[in-house]
């Protein structure tokens, strides 16, 4: 039916198209870059199951489309945040940016698609590199500093992923495909770990909260969705059967992730770095998802209950860059039209700029699971399915970092920036193309909070979520009271909650503190002991240039020099110690003085003779002799010599 | 918006707001117990509809699909309340003594 339609791989739409931004302005480009986006839209909806576009690479085969529900679900959301972020971004005048941002995007996409660990690679880093250059266009001492910071935390995920690659090419015979890890070796760990460096898993994950509120306004927008979400969903596609020894290490590692981002929100001041946390909290319900299916996958004949794991993990991705777009757009917003970043220094917003009120609350809604809004369809997945599984604890868990999102995102955000103290800032509703890009994202986070089965048909395993029933009594009613209670209890708290002044350490400490002892190390015992090795090569060099000018005059010298020490060592200062002294000056000030000797050659023949001799006597001694010995004797003539001008000094006939 | 400005900064409107507040607090809680206790015919009907699909999608895991806490009808807002205050407080306790700096704590 759809076969005649020609589809690209959606990785080129974005990444061709973004290397023509440069050559339009204004009107043009704008138009050319929504078009990019709703041709991306079209293209991944007829894009047929299976796998195709295949490359040879060396001797492998690159696989850029591999296509079926879990990618395509990925693809979608991708595609239609994309075009939802154009148009937040459509007024930024850096043609530079926007092509860092389209790079990004369809690098994101590359990854969603890749059939083959080397194309995951490829994507991979390109994501990392077009990303850190959407924290540098904000051009602060801030932001290149993060930018650093992240890239290289980026560059680190890289070089493990590969590592784990090569290692897994080894361990599989050459094999590059890209399917389910399910067991622990060296080459799976590897690349588990270049995974959730991206997934920014506690305590892998400081690189998120450090480096997204530094980015600018639109590029931040954009990173929210695609960094993370394609690692959520290399984990779902590879890990979702991982356990170490029967462990299910991602579903614990998860439930922590959605405490830990929950706490640190709660501490937050800067409103970007708040939601930057809470990023983190939203990825830990799609990790600890993953680890339910890993979990439930190591029992016999549940796959049910993984698969509805995974639908949730899928379900709530797609959800979340909705409305975590939506959240970082309405922050952007505030940002772009007050120029201020902390909750200490807004309030009142709500007079101002209502729309964005409107629209951020919509976000805060979806986030925090508010039936009606789309959170609460895909987040109750996850936490479903860890009931299927009987697990109390993570079920537990998970729904205490449910009350803590609402308590910050839904309550203490809100409250103390467009409600509370009147800060009596003169601002408005950001422009219309803002506006637009949230009222897009608004409008699916409610269409798929009222009609969920819209999201519900395109997850990975439809038959599993079919009898799904989200909006059952008891759950509603749950919710309403779990939601309710909270903020009733945040009222009373609300003193105790107040934002401080202040910033919150976390394992970012130990890169940008231990780089300061770092740096330390290297610049005294380091660079010390590098140039003690520099000096004292350069005097063993110094002195062979000055002992080759004339050796035989040179040792003489030396051999003086140590003479005079054993004497003053041996009869502390003497006249003949002194004129032996005096003596050498002049012979080391007129050194090098006439290398070549006039001897007679009854000399050079006398000196042959004994040259000939000492050499017929080591020739003939030494086999007698062991090494120990010979430097025995070596050590005797020398010491021999030595006193003989001794001797000579002390009676004053040196020189 | 100038209407909802004039409407939140009047203290009355304010009051009843919290009044409103206290109503949904209360009205949540009865109706936790009013589907647990007695289910009124629609709702019955609602829930076995609800509940016939879900054993047939999830076949014998559905006894499972929920713990015994959960059936104390205002499980939620406890759960919720207690959480909050827990939650609050705990993190702005590790906060205060353990990761809140300065903001220039970097740049020194």
């Amino acid at each position: 039916m759809t076969n005649e339609i020609l589809t690209v791989p959606p990785a080129a739409i974005f990444i061709v198209g973004a290397l023509i931004i440069p050559l339009f302005k204004g009107k043009v480009r704008q138009a050319y870059m929504l078009l990019i986006a709703v041709a991306a839209i079209i293209n991944v909806y007829f894009m047929q199951n299976g796998t195709y576009w295949q490359h040879p690479f060396m001797e492998y085969e690159l696989i850029l489309g591999r296509v079926d529900l879990l990618s395509k679900c990925f693809g979608y959301v991708f595609t239609i945040a994309a075009l939802a972020m154009t148009f937040y971004a459509l007024r930024v005048k850096e043609a530079g940016e926007h092509v860092a941002a389209f790079l990004y995007i369809g690098s994101a996409l590359g990854v969603v698609f890749a059939g083959d660990l080397i194309t995951v690679f490829i994507f991979w880093e390109i994501m990392a590199w077009a990303s850190v250059a959407l924290v540098w266009y904000r051009r602060t001492k801030a932001s290149i500093d993060a930018g650093f910071r992240y890239l290289m935390v980026h560059v680190v995920g890289g070089v493990l992923l590969l590592g784990g690659i090569i290692l897994y090419m080894q361990e599989s015979g050459g094999s590059i495909a890209f399917d389910a890890f399910n067991y622990a070796s060296p080459a799976t760990i590897l690349i588990l770990l270049g995974f959730i460096i991206n997934a920014a898993v506690p305590p892998l994950h400081a690189w998120l909260p450090d480096a997204y509120p530094e980015a600018t306004i639109t590029g931040a927008v954009f990173m929210t969705a695609f960094t993370t979400k394609t690692a959520v969903y290399v984990l779902a596609r590879g890990f979702a059967g991982f356990t170490i020894d029967g462990f299910a290490i991602l579903m614990w590692l998860g439930a922590i992730m959605a405490l830990y981002g929950v706490v640190y929100a709660i501490l937050e001041n800067n409103i970007r770095r708040l939601l930057a946390y809470h990023i983190v909290s939203q990825v830990g319900y799609m990790v600890c998802g993953i680890g339910i299916a890993a979990s439930a996958a190591s029992g016999t004949g549940t796959s049910i209950i993984s698969q509805t794991a995974i639908d949730g993990t899928a379900a709530h991705a797609f959800c979340h860059i909705l409305y975590k777009g939506l959240l970082f757009m309405s922050a952007g917003a505030i940002i772009y039209m007050t120029g201020k970043t902390k909750l200490t220094e807004l309030g009142g917003l709500y007079k101002v700029m209502p729309l964005t009120m409107i629209l951020y609350m919509i976000a805060a809604f979806s986030i925090s699971g508010v039936p009606l809004f789309n959170g609460f369809t895909s987040k109750s997945i996850i936490i479903h399915a860890a009931e299927m599984a009987g697990n109390a604890p993570i079920f537990l868990m998970l729904e205490v970092a449910a009350v803590g999102t609402f308590l910050s995102v839904g309550l203490k955000l809100p409250y103390f920036a467009f409600f509370g103290k009147d800060a009596g800032i003169k601002a408005k509703d950001p422009p219309t193309n803002m506006l637009i890009g949230m009222g897009i994202a608004a409008f699916l986070c409610i269409l798929l909070g009222v009609y969920p089965s819209l999201l519900y048909n395109i997850l990975p395993y439809p038959a599993a979520i079919a009898g799904y029933a989200p909006y059952a009594a008891g759950h509603v009613i749950g919710s309403l009271q779990l939601l309710l209670f909270t903020y009733a209890g945040f009222l009373i708290l609300k003193k105790k909650l107040q934002p401080e002044n202040t910033i919150s350490l976390d394992t970012d400490w130990i890169y940008r503190k231990g780089s300061v002892i770092f740096m330390w190390a290297v610049n005294n015992p380091l660079a010390r002991g590098t140039q003690w090795t520099i000096d004292a090569t350069l005097s063993v060099k110094d002195f062979a240039v000055w002992f080759s000018k004339n050796p035989a005059e040179a040792l003489g010298i030396v051999v003086d020099k140590v003479c005079i020490r054993v004497l003053r060592i041996s009869e502390g200062t003497t006249t003949g110690e002194e004129s032996a002294e005096k003596t050498l000056d002049s012979r080391m000030r007129a050194y090098p003085g006439e290398p070549v000797r006039r001897d007679p050659i009854g000399v050079s023949v006398l000196l042959g003779t004994i040259f000939l001799f000492a050499y017929l006597v080591i020739y003939v001694v030494p086999p007698h002799l062991s090494g120990y010995s010979m430097i025995g004797l070596l050590m005797v003539a020398v010491a021999a010599g030595i006193g003989l001008r001794v001797r000579e000094m002390m009676r004053g006939v040196a020189g | 918006m100038w209407f909802l400005e004039r409407w939140l900064e009047n203290p009355k409107t304010v009051k009843k707001l919290v009044y409103v507040l206290y109503a949904s607090l209360i009205i949540s809680c009865l109706l936790g117990f009013a589907i647990q206790f007695a289910p009124p015919a629609e709702h019955a009907e609602h829930t076995e509809h609800v509940e016939h699909a879900e054993d047939a999608a999830h076949g014998e895991h559905a006894e499972h699909a929920s713990f015994a806490f959960e059936q104390i009808p205002i499980f939620g807002a406890i759960f919720g309340f207690i959480v909050c205050a827990l939650l609050g407080l705990g993190s702005k306790a590790y906060g205060h003594n353990v990761v809140m700096k300065k903001e220039d704590y970097y740049d020194k």
